[in-house]
C-alpha cells in the first residue's frame, strides 16, 4: 500500500510541531524516520494513524484522501514505544483483540495466534500474563498483534529504544524477516542511525518538523544535502581546497607515511578502527582507519605525513548551504 | 550494656503507640458493640452496666412488620443503589472529559464539579427545593435521587479521575490504531481495567446517598422513606431497641454489599492483572 | 470537529446536575438578599442579614455552630494526623487497622447520632460507668453531654466519624512520603520525630489543611447532629435556618436564606482556599518527585 503526505501541517496550541511536510512511499517499501526526539516523528505517526486530527494538509492511503476517516478504518497500525500492551488480557488474548474487534470466528483466532507467536518465536505462550514476561517477549507480542491487525502499513514507533543492544539487534532482524515475509509496507521511527541505514529503502531524516532529505541510506550518507545531515551520520572534514570547500568522510582520507607539509597530532585506538588527528596547512583534519592498517603505517604523535584524499563526499558545498 | 537503658526507652514507647491505637480501636468499636447489645436488649435499667432481661422484641417487630421492612428495604436501598449507579456512569463520563480533553472552561467545569464537597446539603436543599416544587419533583423518588446524585457525584468524579489518569489514553489509542471504534476503544480495553476504582466509587457515592437525612426530608417530603427518614422518629421518642435494630439491619447489608464489591473488584484485579492502575 | 465536540457531549449530564445545584446557591442567595417576587418582595436589601448579626438568638446560632465545626475540626484533624503518624510509624497502613478506621466512615450520621445517645447520654454507658467506679451518685449529677448547650455530645460524635476521616484522607500520602523521604531523613542523621516534623508533615500540610476545610464547613452546616443532639437553645445554625423556612409566616424565609447565605460565603471561601492548597499540593509534591 502507498502513503503520501501533502503539506501536512500541526501545531498543539502556538507551537507547530510539523511544518509543511511532504512524504511519498511506496507499496512494500521499508522507510525509516530518522531524528532526534521532539522533532516530530512520533506527531507524523500519530497523524498518518488518524490519532491526531489538529492540523491542515493531505494524508493519502492507496491516493484516498484520509481526512476524517477514523483511526480504525485506516488500516495503519502502530507498535508504540511503550508497547501498550493491554494489562488485563494474556499475550494470546492481546494478540486476538484485533480479530475479536473484526469478528473473526473463534477457531481462526486460535490458529492465527499461535501463527504468529510462531513467527515471533514465542510458541505455546498464549496464556502467559503480560506482568510475566520480559521486556523482549512483550516486544514480539505487541509485534504479533500489529500484525493480526492485517494492517496496510505498519508503523513502528521506536518499539526497541528500551532494550539492550543484543535483544535490539535480535528485534531488527525480525522486523527486517517479517517485512520481507508479509510485503508489508512498514514506517520505522528511530533516532539510531545504524538500525536505520541497515533496515532501510529509504531515510526520511528529520528535524524540527521538517524533513532534511529523503533519499536511499547510501544517497544520504554519501550524498547529504546540507551538513546538518552529513554529520547526523558520521562525522565529516571539511577542507579548504583553493577556494573551495571540499567534504570528506575520515574513512575516505588516507595517511601517507612520506608527507612533508602535514603532521600527526593524535592518535586515538579503539580495537577494530582507530582514528588518527592530523594538522594540515588547510586545517586540522580526523582520518579514520581500522585497527591493523594504523599498526602497519607504524606512526606516531609529531611524525610529519602526507594526506590522500580518496573519495569526496556530497554535492557542491554552495548548493548545499542555500538549502540551510 | 550501654544497650539496655535503650531498649527499655524504644519498648517503653512502642507500649505507649500500642495502647494509644488499642483504645483508638476501642473508641470505635465500643459504639458500635452496644448498639448491638441494644439489639437484643429488653431491660436495661440504670445503673447495670449490662442488661437485665434480653429479647428478640426489637427484631421480631421489625420483622413482623416485613411489609414495612421490605418496603423501606427496597426505596431506601434501591434509592441509594440508583443514585451510586448514576453517579457511576456520569462520574465515568466526567472524568474522562475531564481528563482526557483540553477545551476552554474546563478549569470552571472542574471547579463547579467538586462544589458540592464544600457547601453543604442543607444549603443547597432549602435553596433548590422551590425548583423541585415547579417541576414536579418534590416529594417523588426521582426528586431525591437527583438531590442525592448531586452531593454524591463529586467523590465518584474524584476517584474516577485518578483511575482515569492513572489508564490514560495510551490504550486506547491503541485500540483504535489495531481497529477498535471509540465506543469499543472504551468498553473492552479502558472500563474492565477500571472496574475496581468504579466499584470503589459505587460504595463513596453509595454511603453518601444512604446517609443523607435533611435532603431526603426536604425533597421527599416524607413521602419517601429512606432508612433516616424511618430512624430519626425513633431516635427522637427514645425508642433505642428499635433504632438500634434498624440500624443493625441496615449496616449489615451494606456492608455486606460491599464486601461482595471488594471480593469482585480483588479478585477482578488479580486475574486481568490491573491492580497497577489502582 | 467530532473530537472537539466529544468533551462536551460527555459532560452533558454533569452540566444538568449542576445548572440544578447552580439554581439552588443562587435562589438561596437571591432570597436571603430579600428578594422574593412571590411573595410581594423585590427590593434587593442586606437588612436580613443585619438581623441575623445582631438578634440574640441568630447570634448565637451563628457562634453555637462555628464553634463545634471548629472545635470539631480541630480536634478531628489534630487527633487524626497524630493517630495517622502512630499508625504510619507502626507500618500498620493496610490490613485489619484500616478496616476499623473505614468502618465510621460508612456509618450515617444519623447512626452515630444513636450512639452518642448510647454513650454519652445521663443513661448511658460513660454515665453508668462513672456511677460503678463511685464517681457520682445519682444519675443527674453526670454531666449533660448532649442536649447540652456546650454542643459537647455534638463535637464527640463528629470526632468519632471525622478522626478516621482524616486518617483515612492522609494516610496514603503520609506512608508514601515517609518510606520515600523519611529514610533519606534518617540517613541523614535526623531522629524519628524531627524527620516526621521537619520533613513528612510540611509535605503532607496542604493535604491535611484540605481535610480540615472539609470538616469545618460540613460540621458548620450539617443538619443531623445538631438537630438530633442539639439544645433547645442555642440552636445551630441549619437547625435555625430550617425553622425559618418552615415558619408558617412565609416573610421569615429570607432569614432562612440569610442565615443560609453566611454559611455560603464561609463555604464557598473554604472552598477557594482548599482549591489553591489542592493546586499547591501537586505542584510542591510535583516538584519532590
Amino acid at each position: 500500500m502507498s502513503l503520501r503526505i501533502e503539506n501536512l501541517n500541526v501545531a498543539f496550541g502556538e507551537t507547530k510541531v510539523l511544518h509543511d511536510l511532504c512524504l511519498d512511499i511506496a507499496d512494500g517499501e521499508f522507510i525509516s524516520l530518522l531524528g532526534a526526539s521532539g522533532c516530530g516523528k512520533s506527531t507524523l505517526l500519530k497523524s498518518i494513524a488518524g490519532l491526531l486530527e489538529a492540523g491542515t494538509g493531505k494524508v493519502l492511503i492507496d491516493g484516498k484522501e484520509m481526512n476524517g476517516i477514523q483511526p480504525q478504518k485506516r488500516g495503519t497500525v502502530i507498535v508504540f514505544q511503550d508497547l501498550r500492551l493491554f494489562p488485563h488480557m494474556t499475550a494470546g488474548k492481546n494478540i486476538a483483540f484485533p480479530m475479536r474487534i473484526r469478528g473473526v470466528q473463534k477457531e481462526r483466532q486460535k490458529e492465527t495466534v499461535s501463527r504468529l507467536l510462531g513467527q515471533v518465536q514465542l510458541t505455546g505462550y498464549e496464556d502467559r500474563k503480560i506482568r510475566e514476561m520480559s521486556g523482549g517477549q512483550m516486544q514480539r507480542v505487541a509485534l504479533a498483534r500489529a500484525l493480526a491487525a492485517d494492517p496496510r502499513l505498519l508503523l513502528l514507533d521506536e518499539p526497541f529504544s528500551g532494550l539492550d543492544e543484543r535483544l535490539r539487534a535480535e528485534m531488527g532482524e525480525l522486523v527486517r524477516k517479517l517485512h520481507r515475509e508479509n510485503r508489508l509496507t512498514t514506517v520505522l521511527v528511530t533516532h539510531d542511525k545504524q538500525e536505520a541505514l541497515k533496515f532501510s529503502d529509504r531515510i526520511a531524516l528529520m528535524s524540527g518538523g521538517r524533513i532534511l532529505q529523503y533519499d536511499t541510506p547510501r544517497n544520504i550518507f554519501r550524498h547529504p544535502i546540507n551538513r546538518e545531515v552529513a554529520e547526523y551520520f558520521g562525522r565529516m572534514n571539511y577542507i579548504r581546497d583553493g577556494g573551495k570547500e571540499i567534504w570528506v568522510r575520515p574513512f575516505d582520507l588516507r595517511i601517507i607515511p612520506s608527507g612533508e607539509d602535514c603532521r600527526v597530532k593524535d592518535i586515538v585506538f579503539m580495537g577494530e578502527t582507530a582514528e588518527v588527528t592530523v594538522d594540515t596547512p588547510g586545517g586540522e583534519v580526523l582520518c579514520m582507519m581500522t585497527g591493523s592498517d594504523l599498526e602497519a603505517l607504524g606512526i606516531a604523535p609529531g611524525d610529519p605525513v602526507g594526506i590522500e584524499i580518496g573519495r569526496k563526499t556530497g554535492m557542491a558545498p554552495a548548493e548545499g548551504r542555500e538549502k540551510m | 550494656m550501654r544497650e539496655e537503658p535503650e531498649k527499655a526507652v524504644k519498648k517503653r514507647r512502642f507500649m505507649i503507640t500500642d495502647i494509644i491505637l488499642i483504645m483508638f480501636v476501642l473508641a470505635i468499636i465500643l459504639p458500635v458493640a452496644v448498639m448491638l447489645v441494644w439489639t437484643v436488649t429488653e431491660r436495661w435499667a440504670w445503673p447495670d452496666l449490662w442488661p437485665q432481661v434480653f429479647s428478640l422484641r426489637a427484631l421480631d417487630g421489625i420483622f413482623q412488620r416485613s411489609e414495612v421492612l421490605t418496603k423501606l428495604f427496597a426505596s431506601s436501598i434501591i434509592i441509594s443503589s440508583a443514585v451510586a449507579l448514576l453517579s457511576v456512569a456520569i462520574g465515568t463520563m466526567t472524568a474522562r472529559a475531564l481528563v482526557l480533553y483540553e477545551f476552554p472552561g474546563k478549569g470552571l467545569v472542574y471547579f463547579l464539579t467538586v462544589l458540592p464537597f464544600m457547601v453543604p446539603a442543607t444549603v443547597f436543599a432549602m435553596g433548590v427545593q422551590i425548583t423541585f416544587i415547579k417541576l414536579g419533583l418534590n416529594n417523588t423518588v426521582a426528586g431525591v435521587v437527583i438531590a442525592h446524585l448531586i452531593c454524591s457525584l463529586p467523590y465518584g468524579v474524584r476517584l474516577l479521575m485518578d483511575g482515569t489518569a492513572a489508564v490514560g489514553a495510551r490504550l486506547e489509542e491503541q485500540a483504535r490504531v489495531l481497529g477498535a471504534s471509540a465506543g469499543q476503544a472504551f468498553f473492552r480495553v479502558t472500563l474492565p481495567i477500571l472496574i475496581p476504582v468504579i466499584l470503589s466509587a459505587f460504595c463513596m457515592s453509595y454511603i453518601v446517598s444512604f446517609s443523607q437525612y435533611f435532603l431526603t426530608l426536604l425533597i421527599g417530603g416524607g413521602q419517601v422513606k429512606t432508612f433516616t427518614i424511618v430512624m430519626v422518629p425513633y431516635l427522637q421518642s427514645g425508642d433505642r431497641n428499635i433504632a438500634c435494630a434498624y440500624s443493625v439491619i441496615f449496616l449489615c447489608i451494606t456492608l455486606a454489599v460491599f464486601a461482595i464489591f471488594e471480593k469482585i473488584a480483588d479478585r477482578w484485579s488479580r486475574n486481568t492483572d490491573t491492580a497497577f492502575y489502582t | 470537529m467530532q473530537r472537539k465536540l466529544t468533551p462536551y457531549i460527555l459532560l452533558v449530564p454533569q452540566i444538568v446536575l449542576t445548572i440544578f445545584f447552580l439554581i439552588g446557591l443562587i435562589t438561596g442567595i437571591t432570597q436571603s438578599l430579600g428578594v422574593i417576587p412571590a411573595f410581594g418582595l423585590r427590593e434587593p436589601t442586606l437588612f436580613y442579614y443585619k438581623e441575623i448579626l445582631t438578634k440574640p438568638d441568630m447570634v448565637n446560632s451563628v457562634l453555637y455552630s462555628l464553634r463545634i465545626a471548629l472545635f470539631s475540626a480541630l480536634f478531628s484533624t489534630a487527633a487524626g494526623v497524630l493517630l495517622c503518624a502512630l499508625l504510619v510509624n507502626g507500618c500498620r497502613t493496610k490490613g485489619k487497622m484500616m478496616r476499623i478506621v473505614q468502618l465510621p466512615i460508612i456509618v450515617p450520621h444519623v447512626v452515630v447520632a444513636l450512639f452518642a445517645i448510647n454513650i454519652c447520654s445521663q443513661n448511658g454507658l460513660l454515665a453508668r460507668l462513672a456511677y460503678a467506679f463511685g464517681l457520682i451518685g445519682e444519675q443527674q449529677q453526670f454531666p449533660a453531654l448532649i442536649y447540652d448547650a456546650g454542643g459537647f455530645g455534638i463535637i464527640l460524635a463528629y470526632l468519632w466519624k471525622e478522626i478516621p476521616f482524616i486518617i483515612y484522607f492522609v494516610i496514603a500520602l503520609m506512608a508514601n512520603i515517609d518510606g520515600k523521604l523519611g529514610e533519606a531523613a534518617v540517613n541523614l542523621g535526623a531522629g524519628k520525630v524531627q524527620t516526621f516534623l521537619r520533613v513528612t508533615l510540611p509535605l503532607c500540610a496542604s493535604t491535611i489543611s484540605s481535610g480540615f476545610l472539609i470538616i469545618f464547613v460540613f460540621a458548620l452546616g450539617a443538619y443531623e447532629l445538631p438537630f438530633i443532639l442539639g439544645a433547645t437553645t442555642p440552636k445551630a445554625l441549619p437547625v435555625q435556618a430550617y425553622i425559618q423556612y418552615t415558619h408558617p409566616d412565609l416573610r421569615n424565609r429570607p432569614y432562612a436564606m440569610a442565615l443560609n447565605g453566611l454559611i455560603i460565603v464561609i463555604s464557598l471561601v473554604c472552598a477557594g482556599l482548599y482549591f489553591i492548597l489542592m493546586t499547591r499540593s501537586q505542584k510542591k509534591l510535583a516538584g519532590k518527585k
